[in-house]
């Protein structure tokens, strides 16, 4: 994306950058075989795990959370990322700082403020 | 139900990778930047700031 993706100084939203691993995206093993045998109900219920995990440690350590999205578009700069709308700035600031000094199943997480508001009129500007 | 809570532990808050058990995640970024730690999964780019 060329866009200017401008980084606001207080925000309800953070980004959590390329965070969520679809299974489903593994990369095809070297004999050819896919690299995710699992079935759409198996796919399926490790995404709602996963969002669950996300959704209760941001409301039991950070604050209460209007409004969560998880993007599973296969663009680098989208694949796995994660915006969580809280119901309060200072929460999101909060968490943004928090999560920076925080792992998730083996990674460090990339926490910053999102402009996004509305998630139905997002777009890249 | 907000005050459901979670129906099972978290098995993926606060681990760290293998190996890397003494590190902060700054300190762990702070490689990845460089090239000096293993790449994640496919799609991770560290040095990337999106939006939608």
């Amino acid at each position: 994306c060329s866009r200017q993706h401008n980084k606001p100084t207080f925000s309800q939203t953070i980004l959590l950058s390329n965070l969520y691993v679809n299974p489903a995206n593994a990369p095809a093993l070297q004999d050819g075989r896919p690299g995710c045998d699992m079935t759409e109900e198996e796919l399926q219920e490790h995404f709602d795990d996963f969002y669950e995990d996300i959704f209760w440690e941001m409301e039991e350590k950070y604050g209460e959370v209007e409004e969560m999205n998880i993007c599973d578009n296969l663009g680098d700069h989208l694949v796995g990322n994660v915006y969580i709308k809280f119901r309060e700035e200072d929460d999101a600031e909060k968490a943004v700082e928090d999560l920076n000094n925080r792992w998730f199943g083996g990674r460090p997480i990339y926490a910053e403020l999102s402009p996004v508001t509305d998630f139905r009129e997002a777009c890249c500007r | 139900d907000r005050k459901r809570g979670r129906s099972k532990p978290s098995k993926n808050w606060d681990v760290p990778p293998a190996g890397y058990e003494n590190m902060t995640p700054m300190q762990y970024k702070d490689l990845a930047g460089k090239g000096k730690v293993p790449p994640g999964p496919p799609g991770t780019n560290p040095m990337i700031t999106a939006y939608p």
